[in-house]
């Protein structure tokens, strides 16, 4: 389902299922197991120590995967009613569905007005007043509009790093996704620039269902509904915990849970 | 106090060294101005030589030379950009198929230029039946460049950071929409660069053409025609022509400024390829 203008969450519908999914690269298994339903128009945090496979579990859902030699991918992934993994599913139609924003901020070295026109012509919209109104309502979802629309022609490279990763988000977004997922959005900016980044990440849940991956306890309390701690066991990364953020925080079922927000672990 | 003075030493010999360099550079540019300069005017670069060079112009010279490096241009660009997207892009580093072509590569680079000119006289001249011709020398020499363009511009490539790759990627650029708006583009200055040192090279080259595009200092018809390069119209006045001393050295004139101005016109694009990848 899609929500538009209100909050609707509907936790038992889930839009994104995730079912037995595993990960390996070169025969190396990096996820197990891993069950987990997103729902619609939601934020979910996926917590956990570094190399539990929390970005190995993003790259599956967009199947960036692919791009990887050597890694294999088993198990089932629907987003709403389409296969993600199925070999026949068009890879450009399910990326053009899912968005993805990365850690470290990856505009193009093209003016920032290119930055947006061009992905949009890679999509077909090339009406000229189609794609200017497009670009502006993204670049107006996440604050940039005022600070940079005199400066469109000017290369999105001499952002700061804060508007560079903003003008990343916008650029997802202004394809209408369903889904965006953020791999550590904020970890390579500073606080202020960290919060204001933060604050328009809230508002995509009014349109988006979003997942994102995050090493900031505080932060993912923060922003996100639902939250999942990935966890190594064994050298392989699964799944220890999912739930509601606050019942997560406030009262952690597992006992690694219960370490890990406690900074006992990890 | 002894590491003082080394770094003293160290020094004086590295100005030393700067210094002998530019020495270098400013003497061959004297001797070719004061032998040369008196000579070199607009009839020169315009009119035919005459008995044997030692009066009149290079005209078909220039022409011919143009003509070659056209040639060279136009068949190694492509087959270099080519080729260094397959060896970047579309093989993994270190498969089978991609060190061999790494290997011919390489092999390629170390060949002497006479062997150049006698393959492409054994292949382009007659097994291809060109004959001596432009045609010939051009594609000889496009051989012969090949390789540094396509080293180059496999740097650029692969000197575009992988978040690019990624985030193209992740916004479901097609493969081949990535590679022309996003990998060429900020690989465009480093082939411009290849691009540079490969005419470079082409201009300066005699032994590879003296076998495929020949002597002939008539103004070319067709790419069919023989025609005499600069750098062969120089051996030719220097060393069999008594008294081509002078044209020579306004020829040496000559090839220097077309040099420069070759190095000037790449700056100059590659400026603009970056202007108007900004432009909105």
């Amino acid at each position: 389902m899609k929500c538009d203008g209100g909050v609707c969450i509907v936790f038992d519908v889930p839009f994104i299922c995730v079912e037995n999914l595993s990960v390996s690269y070169a025969s190396r298994p990096a996820l197990e197991a891993l069950s987990l339903n997103v729902p619609s128009c939601s934020i979910t945090a996926i917590i956990g120590p570094s190399g539990c496979g929390k970005s190995s579990l993003l790259a599956c859902l967009n199947r960036l995967t692919d791009d990887v030699p050597g890694s294999r991918v088993g198990g089932r992934i629907r987003i709403g009613e389409l296969e993600v993994l199925d070999p026949k599913t068009d890879v450009l139609a399910l990326r053009r569905r899912v968005g993805m924003v990365f850690q470290k901020p990856t505009p193009f070295p093209l003016s920032i007005w290119k930055n947006m026109a061009l992905t949009l012509a890679q999509h077909g919209i090339k009406d000229r007043a189609l794609v200017a109104e497009t670009i502006e309502g993204a670049l107006r979802d996440v604050g940039l509009w005022h600070e940079v629309k005199d400066r469109l022609g000017t290369s999105a490279l001499a952002l700061s790093g804060g508007q560079q990763q903003r003008l990343c988000i916008a650029r997802a977004i202004a394809l209408k996704p369903d889904v965006i997922l953020l791999d550590e959005p904020c970890s390579a900016l500073d606080p202020i620039a960290s919060g204001v980044v933060e604050a328009h990440i809230k508002e995509l849940r009014r349109r988006f269902t979003v997942v994102i991956v995050t090493h900031n306890l505080a932060q993912a309390r923060r922003v996100s509904d639902l939250t999942a701690l990935l966890w190594t066991t064994d050298g392989v990364g699964r799944l220890v915990e999912h739930g509601p953020t606050a019942q997560l925080f406030s009262g952690p079922r597992h006992p690694i849970t219960s370490a890990y927000l406690e900074g006992r672990h990890g | 106090m002894r590491s003082r003075r080394a770094d003293a030493v160290l020094a004086a010999f590295a100005w030393a060294a700067a210094l002998g360099v530019t020495v270098v550079l400013a003497l061959i540019v004297f001797e070719l101005l004061r032998h040369g300069a008196g000579r070199l005017d607009w009839a020169f670069l315009t009119t035919a030589p005459r008995n044997a060079g030692r009066e009149g112009g290079i005209g078909p010279i220039l022409a011919s030379t143009g003509l070659i490096l056209a040639v060279t241009m136009a068949v190694a660009l492509p087959l270099g950009l080519a080729t260094a997207v397959f060896l970047t892009e579309l093989t993994r580093r270190g498969g089978v198929f991609g060190r061999l072509v790494q290997l011919s590569l390489d092999g390629l680079a170390a060949v002497p230029s006479i062997v150049f000119g006698l393959f492409g006289n054994a292949f382009f001249c007659k097994t291809l039946g060109l004959g001596f011709s432009i045609l010939s020398g051009g594609l000889t020499l496009a051989c012969m460049v090949l390789p540094i363009l396509i080293r180059t511009t496999e740097e650029g490539l692969r000197a575009v950071p992988p978040e690019t790759r990624n985030a193209a990627s992740a916004l479901a650029y097609s493969r081949s929409a990535t590679l022309w708006h996003l990998l060429l583009p900020a690989a465009a200055p480093a082939v411009i660069v290849g691009l540079v040192l490969g005419l470079g090279r082409a201009i300066a080259e005699t032994a590879a053409l003296v076998y495929t595009s020949g002597y002939v200092d008539r103004m070319p018809e067709s790419l069919m025609d023989s025609g005499r390069s600069l750098s062969i119209h120089i051996f030719d006045l220097s060393m069999n022509v008594a008294g081509g001393d002078a044209t020579a050295y306004a020829t040496s004139l000559t090839l220097i400024l077309v040099l420069l101005t070759i190095n000037a016109l790449a700056s100059v694009t590659a400026r603009r390829v970056l202007e108007r990848r900004l432009s909105v």
